[in-house]
């Protein structure tokens, strides 16, 4: 089942430290409940979008890749 | 991981890192590291107030001397969670990053201040100092240092991960990050490699201080105006890292070395004499060889012979600042070396 996202951040060609700057500053526009897709192609980023989301709250429930080194993210916005 | 590598060497970290301070030319610290598995240490570190990144702690301890204690806590970057061994990647796998992942906390502060080993050393440096310290390492190590480096995890990664876990050292040009957060300049890298490097490194400038040659002449652009104008008062003009000219008949080159307080402090005579061919040469460097004591010394270089003497300048009675004795002192070491030299040719 293919999860739809609420809104799409595409960050191919993106290195560190942008992808996790580009997200949180997504997140922050966001609702409680909405979901932002995430999409990658730089491996750090992989790992520290996640942690940075989950650090402020947020809830990632899918990272996959979607082929050719490149992944989807999934985070839901959680507004304490 | 060494944690010996000063026995028996009369050295403390604080003379090492004086010492490539003062002949690299950089005004802040190497840094220290500990990767630390029970998240103390001995040393007197403070935790920041508040969550900082890695690169900004080693800024913090080369340019303001602070010496900090980082937990996962402390430091706000994921990167270097992941890269400092301080937890597992979830999803795919980083490189560089210490492994296992068993770091409770890094301890970062400048070399000077660390009393026993630390895990790795690293210096930030321009282009010119890198070049300038990979000479000196390269003069025992003779084996090149190969780069690992992709503009990502500059600091955290590829300067304290990667030579951390390969035990090779490795610079890197840093990342948008470390520029970003922690202020390091456009022109600036940071090199990483195990202290035993740089022990090298500082022995290997101790010895070319006190021998003298072409490597070690301190760079006479560096020199107080006073000492520049009275080499040029005796005729002696400007090289890169010595002053030459001729002294009767004779070409020389005089060098002038610092010792491990960055002090001028030794001199060094050097008279190249050119023979007929390299068998002679080498003729002639043995038998002058053998009648010259120190702290003269006599060396074949292709068809040349290189004769030189390297003394304390204040043991001859030679004050660099003033100039006093110098010509005297110079012009004696000449004719010294021409009278042996005419002894046997």
């Amino acid at each position: 089942m293919v999860t739809e996202s609420d809104r799409k951040l595409d960050l191919i060609g993106d290195v560190c430290p942008y992808p996790v700057i580009y997200t949180l500053r997504e997140l922050e526009k966001m609702r409680d409940g909405q979901i932002l897709e995430v999409v990658t192609d730089h491996l750090p980023a992989v790992e520290n979008v996640p942690a940075s989301a989950e650090g402020r709250g947020h809830e990632v429930f899918e990272v996959t890749e979607m082929g050719s080194g490149v992944y989807r993210i999934l985070i839901k916005v959680k507004v304490p | 991981m060494d944690k010996t590598i000063l026995k028996g060497k009369l050295l403390s970290w604080k003379t090492v890192d004086d010492a490539l301070r003062s002949y690299l030319g950089i005004g802040h610290h190497l840094v220290g590291v500990e990767i630390l598995k029970n998240g103390t240490s001995d040393v007197d570190a403070l935790h920041p107030s508040r969550p900082i990144r890695f690169c900004q702690g080693v800024k913090r301890a080369a340019d303001e001397g602070q010496i900090l204690l980082l937990t996962k806590g402390d430091l706000s970057c994921p990167n270097a969670h992941i890269t400092l061994g301080f937890r597992d990647p979830r999803y795919v796998e980083i490189k560089p990053r210490i492994k296992p992942a068993e770091t409770e906390a890094v301890l970062v502060g400048p070399l000077g201040k660390f009393s026993k080993d630390p895990d790795i050393v690293l210096v930030v440096l321009r282009p010119k100092q890198m070049m300038d310290l990979t000479v000196v390492i390269e003069t025992e190590r003779r084996t090149p240092i190969h780069g690992l480096f992709k503009g990502d995890m500059g600091v955290c990664g590829e300067a304290t991960a990667e030579p951390y876990m390969s035990g090779e050292p490795n610079l890197s040009f840093m990342c948008n990050g470390a520029r970003m957060f922690a202020g390091f300049r456009d022109d600036e890298l940071v090199f990483g490699a195990s202290p035993g490097v740089f022990v090298q490194a500082a022995t290997t400038i101790e010895r070319i201080a006190k021998v003298g040659g072409a490597l070690c002449g301190c760079r006479t652009s560096d020199l107080p105006a006073e000492i520049v104008e009275g080499f040029e008062k005796m005729n002696l003009s400007k090289g890169t890292d010595y002053f030459f000219g001729r002294l009767g008949e004779h070409r020389v080159r005089v060098y002038l070395n610092k010792d491990f307080q960055g002090r001028y402090t030794f001199l060094t005579v050097h008279l190249p004499v050119k023979a007929p061919s390299k068998k002679r040469a080498e003729e002639i460097a043995e038998e002058i060889g053998c009648l010259l004591r120190k702290p003269y010394s006599a060396r074949r270089r292709g068809c040349w012979i290189d004769l030189s003497m390297t003394v304390r300048a204040d043991e001859v009675g030679v004050d660099l600042q003033s100039g006093e004795n110098v010509e005297a002192t110079i012009k004696d070491v000449v004719e010294n070396m021409a009278r042996h030299l005419h002894r046997v040719k």
